[in-house]
């Protein structure tokens, strides 16, 4: 992910902090995000997801080189939300406001919304633009907050937590519309979520954050080409461990269901022991963000 | 991108509700005490000597009356809403999705706080003086029957109601100039420290206003309360006077022929009183008080996390 020239990067971040007090939230961090991309932020609760995404549309003070869209996101914060849109982590909406009252706002406050599409959008929901929002569920609102901001044609769209509260169908219909509508090979995407299995699939990039520190940032191209998982029987457990793996893990039940990930190609008697398999973002996450001690004391 | 019309679209949207009961509300209750209450109209001395028909003077009272009233009303639930102006979306958590939007700061504090406090007293005034011919109406039938009240002369009626509007519509907003600093700072101590910012910003009023304030030495922030309350009214009525030599019918003639006069001199005074030091601190006072709103307002998008 960090090939691409600087002036397509639509996110530049060079050794980037974000300090509350004394707690470094984001700790010199450095990454670029290109056009047309789709990248997952994941970390653990408090490994400083949102600050960094509140960062990058100008709502938390910075440390480091930060440019969003050519911008400097704290100084030009209302230019860059012209050209960025950005769903904080909760799906909030300002209760007293109707549906259709807040399509017709945002009309007036931002020059790249299209009531016509968030109407569109709305449609394929079960909200309706009478709806006041305090009547709405907490997924509704999930719902109706993501088609106000899909409308809006943005070159770079932020979501932390977009679908918290949404059902497993609302989740699947949204992703579809953002891959398939808004994403257009020019505009990138970077999602913060939790639910890392149901957006494997739609990643081109992946950052990982670990108690404020980037761990890891690249492509899942990359990424398959760089870790390696090898499923073993438990008989060969400890020659696998001996060949410090980044993660044990079991795989299914029975004797065969273990597993190893490595960073890079395991020795060639290692690689003998078990069956070479392509290793989960999941199982990356839980091997790259979880304490070292813990390593030993799963098994 | 003109976002001044979408500010205040949002207002209109929030507190229509609101706005609506504090109008019709008070008219509703006006209307039915006098349509149904035992009313008595007594002239004092001083309407007495006015020169004006009776009739007249209960017609001229109720609309004033019902001005004041409004404006009063209007001014208490702006000034309530504007204190809480800088906190009020973080109850619902809502402060996160405007502050999404391509929206600056300070744009977002100004236009909500010239809506209510500006706009909103105004229609009240105008409402005010619509309300209070239907008042009138109501108060003019029960005490001399309803054809006194077509009989009265609307036309100058009219005109000193206009004149009446005119006066306070440009009175109020230097009001809120000597007022400003006020304002401000109860503003930003509520967006600080919540109602505690309001009850320290009471103390700090009454332990100045006190003795104890005096015997600390604090002489200035009396005399500085009273010039601004001094500023604050004579920016509404600097004390004119309007003298009719007129009586019974020719009166509200005369005083409708002399009101425009006395509407621009009255006015003069008021504007000439703004070249004071007392308000020129104020305004410098109030503006560093929008500069901590606004620094507030940033610092809380990242504290909000």
């Amino acid at each position: 992910m960090n090939v691409t020239a600087a002036t397509e990067a639509l996110v530049q971040a060079v050794n980037l902090s974000v300090s509350y007090g004394a707690k470094r939230a984001v700790d010199e961090v450095s990454f670029t995000i290109p056009k047309g991309r789709v990248v997952g932020l994941l970390g653990h609760n408090g490994a400083g997801k949102t600050t960094l995404m509140k960062a990058m549309v100008g709502l938390a003070k910075t440390q480091g080189q930060l440019s969003v869209l050519g911008l400097d996101p704290v100084r030009d914060r209302v230019a860059l939300l012209q050209s960025a849109c950005y769903i904080p982590d909760v799906a909030i909406l300002p209760r007293w406001a109707r549906v259709g009252e807040l399509i017709t706002l945002m009309s007036g406050l931002h020059p790249k919304f299209s009531a016509e599409r968030a109407r569109a959008l709305l449609k394929r929901t079960s909200v309706g633009l009478n709806d006041k929002v305090k009547t709405l569920s907490k997924g509704m609102v999930a719902q109706a907050h993501l088609a106000l901001i899909a409308a809006i044609d943005a070159r770079l769209m932020i979501l932390d937590e977009p679908t918290l509260g949404l059902d497993v169908l609302s989740r699947k219909s949204f992703y579809e519309m953002l891959i398939d509508e808004w994403c257009d090979g020019e505009r990138s995407v970077l999602i913060s979520t939790h639910q890392i299995e149901e957006i494997e699939t739609l990643l081109s990039d992946v950052l990982m954050l670990n108690e404020g520190k980037l761990v890891l940032s690249l492509s899942l191209e990359d990424m398959d080409r760089r870790f390696v998982a090898l499923s073993h029987d438990a008989a060969v457990a400890d020659q696998m461990a001996a060949a410090h793996p980044l993660l044990r893990y079991r795989t299914g039940p029975g004797p065969g269901g273990n597993a190893a990930i490595f960073d890079g190609e395991p020795p060639a008697d290692v690689q003998a022991l078990g069956q070479r398999m392509r290793p989960s973002l999941v199982d990356l996450f839980v091997a790259l963000t979880r304490k070292p001690e813990l390593n030993r004391t799963q098994f | 991108m003109n976002l001044l019309m979408p500010l205040m679209q949002r207002e209109w949207m929030q507190h229509r509700f609101g706005w609506a009961l504090t109008a019709t509300v008070p008219l509703l209750l006006a209307v039915l005490l006098l349509s149904f209450g035992n009313v008595q109209v007594q002239m004092d001395a001083e309407m007495g000597d006015s020169g004006m028909p009776p009739v007249v003077a209960v017609a001229a009272l109720s609309v004033v009356a019902s001005m004041a009233v409004m404006l009063l009303l209007a001014t208490v639930t702006s000034l309530v809403t504007v204190v809480g102006l800088a906190r009020r979306d973080h109850a619902d958590r809502s402060v996160e999705f405007w502050l999404s939007l391509p929206i600056g700061h300070s744009r977002s504090l100004a236009v909500p706080m010239g809506v209510h406090l500006v706009l909103v007293p105004l229609l009240a005034l105008l409402w005010g003086a619509l309300a209070g011919v239907l008042v009138s109406a109501v108060l003019v039938s029960r005490t001399y029957g309803f054809g006194a009240w077509l009989d009265l002369p609307w036309s100058d009626a009219a005109k000193l109601i206009g004149v009446l509007l005119t006066r306070s519509a440009l009175g109020w907003p230097l009001a809120l100039l000597w007022l400003a600093p006020l304002i401000l700072l109860a503003m930003l101590m509520f967006a600080w420290m919540r109602r505690w910012g309001l009850v320290v910003f009471g103390l700090l009023l009454a332990i100045g206003n006190s003795p104890l304030g005096a015997i600390a030495g604090y002489h200035w922030l009396p005399n500085w309360l009273s010039a601004m309350a001094q500023g604050a009214a004579g920016s509404l009525y600097s004390g004119g006077d309007l003298h009719i030599n007129a009586e019974g019918a020719g009166a509200a003639m005369e005083l409708a022929g002399k009101a425009p006069a006395w509407l621009i001199s009255d006015f003069a005074s008021s504007v000439a009183a703004l070249a004071s030091p007392v308000l020129l601190g104020g305004l410098v006072f109030a503006a560093a008080c929008f500069f901590g709103l606004v620094q507030w307002r940033k610092r809380g998008a990242s504290v909000a996390v």
